[in-house]
């Protein structure tokens, strides 16, 4: 059996890398010690309590042991669910011993091994659930030993045993009928609860990690935090496997692109600036230097912090967007505001500025457009939001160019906000971009 | 004496403003917050003649919120401070009632004339964004016109969307993009400035 350690949430967290947090699985002689203990106390049982007993009986005891393996393998590589899957193992490999005993003896699926099975069960729920809760409200109690695990672990199991030992005494005394054979599906029992008792830990502890990651991420949450609907959807986001490792890989994919940036545009102005003050040129040029690095640096940071759609809503943002296209070039934007009646959630507010944001890019940069028309409606519980251009229009066919797999992310990122992103071939030339939340149909 | 209170989540402005009165006779600090709550609770308390508030605080524009708390009870003149120069937030700032509007890259010594003259009745803002002094002065678009042409009539934007066939959420954006865009805050302003540039003609 391996141990599950469960490393500090806070330090992990505060090691960056999106704050995952590794819950390591190392073997140990004390995981192997009980893991082994345990195997002996159910095979023992079985052969001692239950002098019929078969090779079938072991059966139940090796498809939990399977069980138990495999999920920790699985858990390995998708961190979050596999603890869920296996709880779910270990109810099938307790289905199996019933199964069993219901094949061998109709009769014994009365009060006897239900009550004993139940007893066992419950207080190993009440533990169980007591050490989660601990667990997961009070952070400066979270289990970080191995050692403490493990005693919790065997202390149940001796209080589990205990209990069954004593209820077969009692129902061998209250009824003759009471046959050892009652009892004979208990040790399997016992190890599902353990195995129970580990997975409600490691859930619990997946959880507060997952909570801690998507705390992390969530940045520039005013006082009490995001709504509890968004929260928990941040929380989800962070168990699916893979997912995190996705984010973590976007941010610093975004880190990159923003390094190779500053590095193109600012920095070799910036060094001119610096070439042409030494050299003792006119002010005006040093001047004249610096304002557009001032530009270049605003430009960046309008395109990854959207400060106005924070502060302002979409509306404000498109404005701004509008104006700063405008500004550029010789292209028009006409924005026409069918409705504004308040945000929707800052989610989808940032969905719907960046498909405006790449639309509008991409209309300007490759479609050659001369007139842009955008044409928003928003209201907390929803957003139309159209783009159009006059451009050289879009070609579904060629879709693989670098300029479209920046719509087709944007695509998956809309539907992952429960938003449908449209892009058809405009009328009668160009391209138009449609968002709508919440998806139709 | 003007009373004056420094709202602000860095202690940079508050430090050197704190320095500089010391040494002036006619500006006496009061108080400081960082927060927003804070802020509210100082003013409320201290009532200030003026309240220079940082227009970011904490990661979210709550200098605006202090604003519109202080300027509703109208007993202190509000001068925001802003590191941005989006004409959103100067637009914010003027909707809220503030008194004034400065950038965080002003002069220690013109952010304290400023708290004089607002302190004396006076308004301090730019005359246009550094955006639009950057930019090239543009004509604005047809449509633009069109609805310039009957805001210098004197048409409200009702009767501006109706005698366009636009929305009337469509004629403020309009017309909030012409105001960013030209650094004006009034529509008399702006009907001004049009009639000035020849967009429109100032006969009726």
């Amino acid at each position: 059996m391996t141990d599950a350690r469960i490393e500090p949430v806070e330090t992990a967290a505060a090691r960056g890398h999106a704050g995952r947090v590794r819950i390591a699985l190392v073997p140990s002689r004390l995981g192997a010690a009980f893991l082994g203990s345990g195997l002996v106390v159910a095979l023992a049982a079985i052969i001692v309590l239950d002098r019929s007993w078969r090779p079938d009986d072991l059966l139940p005891v090796l498809v939990g042991c399977a069980g138990l393996i495999a999920a920790l393998l699985a858990r390995a590589m998708a961190p979050g669910f596999a603890w869920m899957a296996l709880i779910v193992g270990s109810l099938a490999a307790a289905g199996v011993p019933t199964g069993l005993s219901r094949a061998a003896d109709p009769g014994v699926i009365g009060v006897g091994p239900w009550l004993v099975l139940a007893i066992p069960a419950s207080i190993s729920a009440i533990v169980t659930v007591a050490i989660a809760a601990l667990y997961a409200t009070r952070p400066e109690r979270r289990l970080t030993r191995v050692g403490t695990l493990a005693a919790f672990l065997v202390a149940w199991l001796v209080v589990a045993c205990a209990v069954v030992v004593v209820l077969t005494i009692a129902g061998a005394r209250a009824d003759p009928d009471f046959t050892i054979v009652d009892v004979a599906t208990t040790p399997t029992g016992l190890f599902l609860h353990f195995v129970l008792l580990l997975a409600a830990l490691g859930v619990t502890a997946d959880l507060r990690a997952a909570m801690s990651r998507a705390d992390a991420h969530s940045i520039g949450a005013g006082a009490g935090g995001p709504p509890i609907g968004d929260r928990v959807r941040a929380v989800l986001r962070e168990l699916i496997p893979g997912q995190a490792d996705a984010d973590a890989a976007a941010i610093e994919a975004e880190r990159i692109r923003l390094a190779g940036d500053l590095h193109a545009v600012v920095l070799p102005t910036l060094r001119r600036a610096i070439a042409e003050a030494e050299a003792g040129l006119p002010i005006e040029n040093l001047a004249a230097r610096l304002r557009s690095v001032d530009l270049e640096l605003e430009r960046l940071m309008a395109d990854r912090w959207p400060v106005v759609l924070d502060a302002f809503g979409l509306v404000a943002a498109l404005e701004d967007l509008a104006e700063r296209t405008e500004a550029d070039g010789a292209v028009q934007v006409v924005l026409e505001i069918e409705g504004s009646a308040g945000r929707p959630r800052p989610e989808i507010e940032r969905t719907a500025w960046r498909v405006a944001q790449l639309a509008v890019d991409n209309a300007v940069r490759h479609a050659g457009a001369s007139q842009i028309a955008i044409t928003v409606a928003v209201a907390p519980d929803r957003l139309g939001l159209s783009i159009s251009d006059d451009g050289r229009g879009f070609d579904p066919a060629g879709a693989v160019r670098p300029a479209a797999r920046g719509l087709v992310d944007l695509g998956r990122r809309a539907s992952a906000v429960g938003a449908s992103l449209q892009i058809v071939p405009g009328d009668p030339s160009g391209t138009v971009v449609r968002l709508e939340w919440p998806a139709p149909g | 004496m003007i009373r004056l209170v420094v709202v602000d989540d860095h202690p940079a402005i508050a430090v050197a403003v704190a320095a500089a009165t010391t040494d002036r006779d006619d500006i006496d600090l009061v108080g400081r917050a960082t927060s927003m709550d804070e802020a509210i609770t100082l003013i409320d308390e201290v009532r200030p003649d003026v309240v220079l508030c940082d227009i970011w605080l904490g990661g979210s524009p709550a200098g605006l919120d202090v604003l519109r708390s202080t300027a509703r009870s109208r007993r202190s003149r509000v001068l925001m401070l802003s590191g941005f120069e989006q004409p959103s937030f100067l637009r914010g700032a003027f909707e809220g009632g503030a008194a004034g509007y400065l950038s965080k890259a002003s002069d220690l010594d013109e952010i304290l004339e400023a708290v004089v003259a607002v302190a004396a009745g006076a308004t301090r803002f730019p005359d246009v964004t550094l955006r639009a002094l950057r930019d090239a002065p543009r004509r604005p678009s047809a449509r633009e016109i069109e609805a310039l042409l009957l805001l210098a009539r004197g048409s409200t934007n009702d009767e501006i969307a109706s005698g366009l066939g636009i929305s009337i959420k469509t004629v403020e954006s309009h017309l909030r993009r012409l105001f960013g865009r030209y650094g004006v805050l009034s529509r008399t302003e702006l009907a001004l400035l049009a009639v000035r540039e020849g967009w429109v003609s100032g006969d009726p």
